[in-house]
């Protein structure tokens, strides 16, 4: 194992005070397993620490036990100089301590006013709307991070939603920030802002660490960095004396290939074809404000299609007016050549469309169920893993041990429920079931969202492959790097329209930029 | 790891037994009467003689049925508390049908009386599933006021249409002795009717078509995450509304049990006898597995059957069963939380999860779910 000797903080900070978070040897076991064993790790007030590893090599099992879910079995935890044991997530916030989950703690049937006054507050008696309105305001002029307060989040997009968890933690008063994979709901201009109000707060004397896949942002932002590999430190050091190579070295514990730009080809014909799509944002008022005016496009076969936007563009009602599950106001769908009128998801399928969704949670699994049956979610349902209504149970368990080993998912056995798994092995299984349908049509939303570096490689060769074998697909990402390294032409949607179309290979960030933030057509 | 899973899960069912036990006895040393003579005269009422052993199993085919509609629909996601309507109203079907069928063979007239019961069931559950599926009206509120409804339609017809007594009670004309289920000639009285064979048959079919059919992979799928159901074509709400139907098609099955293979055989406005919110217990207790219904039906009956024993021969209140029933239906529920807890809280029972997992999404869904 590496070691790197760490230098130290070189944050300024005053000389009596002790550092913000200081862990000593903490070790977690679960049964037999080591989730985390004599974890070191200091951060500093006033630094940017990024906390690095792949899924599965303990950071979230760690950040767990600093914000008090998980009781460590050994080692200490100092804040800011004085020993604590959390009992309870409340302790740690109490302490200062808070954490952006990737997963969000927010209630859907609430506005994002609401959300913000059943947090913690420091006065409890006194949790009244017109008080957190106020702290809002006061955290989107110190920050810039504006919420809209009486959308209910149910309705607000992944990247408001995020933007709203942030704004709650400040408004509890916390100290210690904690961003578990913060850009992966964001644009490319959002990330940037956020990078700014994370790097004002570490001037301001808090401090925050920062858990990311993407080493161009960890390397933009962090002042310090440690990785964890199979829950032990695997190294730390400065920023500014590292390289993004030794870096993912010290992940993977091996270099991964250089993936090459797909090959420039000729595509076939259209596979699906959205002709002046409109969509009422509530579709319980067609008259009222639209989410999606007029959109066309067009994937056609051996080509994988970029749709770029920040989030909450419409991204989400494209999908879903394709799939049947949102009504359109008007316009049309070609699906595998012939129009696809009678919209529902069952015929969708039928058709030779496969859906990675960007919502995995809620929408691409059934937690109870086991890892077979998740991948076989629809498989089970017709022939030939069904025989006249009767599940040929040996048959599907069968092919989802293929499918576990063809797409590199990890579990101890294909009766475990998925919902016991990691989070970029349920994002495989969806992967796996999605692709081994032999789709014409792969919708996919944010595919590698939360995943490590070799998982996404993983993932996008997959995207490439199914693209190499003629199939059509419809990438949907706020990530103008994974648009832009994949996509064969890039469509721009910004408020709802389709603002331009531009060719994969020869599009710039800055093009892209301008056409994200466009408001006249072009 | 699972071999340990069960040892702990059988403890702790020998543990509620046990907790059950010693309640029990305190309970009826505190009125004077001595738990070994409490015991025994439990026993022999019970399971110690033939004509009691044939009532308590009988007794525990409808709360076995009912379980099992309420299991169904639980799997589809779906809760309503209509049993005791739909036992009431699939009876009062069975029994419209079973008076017409005198001149019937006995096998058709039997099985007419039980697809009568069924067809009731469901019909009343419909109501239900309608207001739900088209109206949003949630399925517990509408069932539990449908069954107020179907009191008094039962209390009506036992007093106008299928009033048939001579001296002018409020119960129906005797029923045509072909309708009768059969019973076990053996035992004095006939106690045992052969209707026991739904035990283990109504048990497994449901066992098998949720595990092992397209149809119950559908309702478990509608059941286990709605949002997910519909993304992959299957409507949750049509899923629900057929568990629903099943439910009540178990639960008038039931009511038809406890008029053809009861002790009387007519049908009076009291017949139901709690059997509809008794079958939601009986299926708490079995922790909503079907395969263990059975005998947790079983265990609920004789509890029923014991109580009379108790207060016949020991002046032991009645009463003082249902609060035993009770209390066993809380320690189950204890019990079920306690293991919950080992369970959700990733500790030495669930070391293969966080192998691969770094545990990130085994456990913060249950957290926010729980708050």
């Amino acid at each position: 194992m590496t070691t790197i000797l760490d230098p130290g903080p070189d944050a300024p900070v005053s000389p009596d005070s002790a550092p913000a978070l200081r862990l000593r040897s903490v070790t977690k076991r679960f049964g037999a397993f080591v989730a985390n064993e004599a974890v070191d790790l200091d951060v500093a007030w006033g630094e940017i620490h990024a906390l690095l590893g792949e899924n599965g090599a303990g950071k979230t099992t760690l950040m767990r036990i600093v914000t008090g879910l998980y009781d460590p079995d050994e080692g200490q935890v100092e804040v800011a100089g004085t020993p604590v044991r959390f009992r309870k997530p409340q302790h740690a916030l109490r302490a200062g301590i808070g954490m952006v989950h990737q997963h969000f703690t927010l209630v859907p049937t609430l506005t994002e006013l609401e959300n913000l006054v059943i947090a913690p507050s420091p006065i409890p008696w006194r949790n009244g709307a017109a008080a957190a309105r106020r702290r809002a305001d006061e955290v989107a002029a110190a920050t810039g991070l504006r919420i809209t307060p009486d959308q209910l989040v149910g309705d607000a997009a992944v990247g408001e939603r995020q933007r709203l968890e942030i704004v709650k933690l400040l408004c509890g008063g916390a100290r210690i920030l904690i961003f578990d994979e913060p850009s992966a709901a964001l644009s490319p201009g959002e990330w940037d802002e956020l990078a700014g109000l994370m790097r004002r707060l570490a001037d301001d004397g808090h401090a925050i660490i920062l858990i990311s896949h993407k080493l161009s942002e960890v390397f933009a932002t962090a002042d310090r960095w440690t990785v964890l590999r199979r829950g032990a430190v695997a190294g730390s050091g400065r920023i500014a004396d590292a390289t993004p190579d030794r870096l993912i070295e010290l992940m993977v514990g091996e270099q991964v290939a250089e993936r090459a730009r797909p090959e420039p080809r000729e595509p076939g014909s259209p596979v699906l074809s959205v002709r002046g799509l409109t969509v009422a944002r509530d579709p319980g008022l067609p008259h009222g404000p639209r989410a999606l005016e007029e959109v066309s496009l067009e994937v056609r076969a051996g080509e994988i299609l970029g749709v770029a936007g920040v989030a909450g563009s419409g991204q989400a009602e494209l999908v879903e007016a394709v799939m049947g599950l949102r009504p359109a106001l008007s316009g049309g769908v070609d699906l595998g050549g012939s129009a696809f009128t009678a919209r529902s998801p069952e015929e969708f399928y039928r058709r030779g469309g496969a859906l990675i969704p960007e919502d995995r949670h809620h929408v691409a699994i059934v937690g109870d169920m086991t890892l077979w049956e998740n991948v076989g979610l629809r498989a089970l349902r017709t022939e030939p893993l069904a025989r006249r209504g009767i599940l040929r149970t040996g048959a599907a368990r069968e092919r989802a041990r293929s499918l576990m080993a063809e797409y590199d998912i990890r579990a101890e056995s294909e009766v475990l429920p998925i919902a016991r798994m990691s989070g970029g092995n349920q994002q495989k299984a969806v992967l796996a079931r999605e692709l081994s349908a032999g789709p014409s049509l792969l919708i996919a939303a944010q595919p590698v969202r939360g995943l490590d570096v070799r998982a996404t490689d993983f993932v996008y060769r997959r995207l490439v492959e199914h693209r190499e074998a003629g199939g059509a697909v419809l990438l949907i990402s706020m990530d103008l790097d994974e648009v832009m390294s994949l996509s064969d032409r890039i469509a721009v949607l910004a408020h709802g329209r389709i603002r331009g179309t531009v060719p994969g290979g020869s599009a710039t960030r800055a093009q892209l930029g301008a056409l994200m933030t466009s408001s006249e057509a072009v | 790891m699972i071999a340990k899973d069960l040892l702990t899960r059988i403890g702790v069912q020998l543990a509620v037994v046990v907790g059950a036990i010693a309640l029990a006895a305190a309970m009826v040393a505190a009125i004077g009467v001595s738990p070994g003579d409490a015991l025994s005269v439990f026993w022999d009422g019970t399971f110690g003689q033939d004509v009691n052993l044939g009532t308590t199993l009988t007794q525990s085919v409808p709360l076995l049925l009912v379980a099992l509609g309420w299991i169904v629909t639980t799997r589809a996601g779906r809760l309503h508390v209509g049993f005791p309507g739909q036992v009431i109203i699939g009876g009062s079907a069975a029994t419209a049908v079973g008076l017409q069928c005198g001149g019937l063979p006995m096998p058709v007239a039997v099985l007419a009386t039980i697809i009568a019961g069924a067809l009731g069931g469901m019909l009343w559950a419909a109501v239900t599933a309608w207001l739900w599926a088209s109206r949003g009206v949630l399925e517990i509120v509408s069932s539990l006021l449908l069954n107020l409804v179907a009191v008094q339609v039962a209390a009506w017809l036992v007093r106008g249409p299928l009033q048939g007594s001579l001296d002018g009670q409020p119960q129906s004309k005797t029923f045509p002795n072909s309708t009768l289920w059969p019973a076990y000639d053996g035992i004095p009285g006939r106690t045992l009717s052969y209707d026991v064979v739904l035990l283990p048959i109504c048990a497994i079919l449901v066992v098998l078509v949720l595990s092992r059919t397209v149809f119950g992979f559908r309702l478990r799928m509608a059941g286990g995450n709605r949002d997910t159901a519909r993304w992959s074509g299957v409507d949750p709400v049509r899923e629900g509304v057929k568990a629903i139907l099943i439910s009540g098609g178990f639960a008038g099955v039931a009511g038809a049990a406890l008029l053809f293979a009861g002790s009387a055989p007519w049908m009076s406005d009291g017949f139901e006898a709690n059997v509809g919110f008794n079958g939601i217990a009986v299926a708490l207790l079995a922790r909503n597995s079907a395969a263990a219904a059975p005998i947790a039906a079983i265990a609920f009956s004789s509890l029923n059957v014991g109580g009379t024993a108790l207060q016949a021969q020991l002046d032991v209140p009645s009463s003082m069963a249902s609060v035993l029933q009770g209390a066993v239906i809380v320690l189950v529920l204890v019990a079920a939380v306690l293991l919950q807890r080992r369970v959700s809280r990733p500790s030495a029972s669930a070391p293969a999860t966080a192998l691969e997992s770094d545990a990130k999404d085994a456990d913060p869904a249950p957290v926010a779910e729980r708050v």
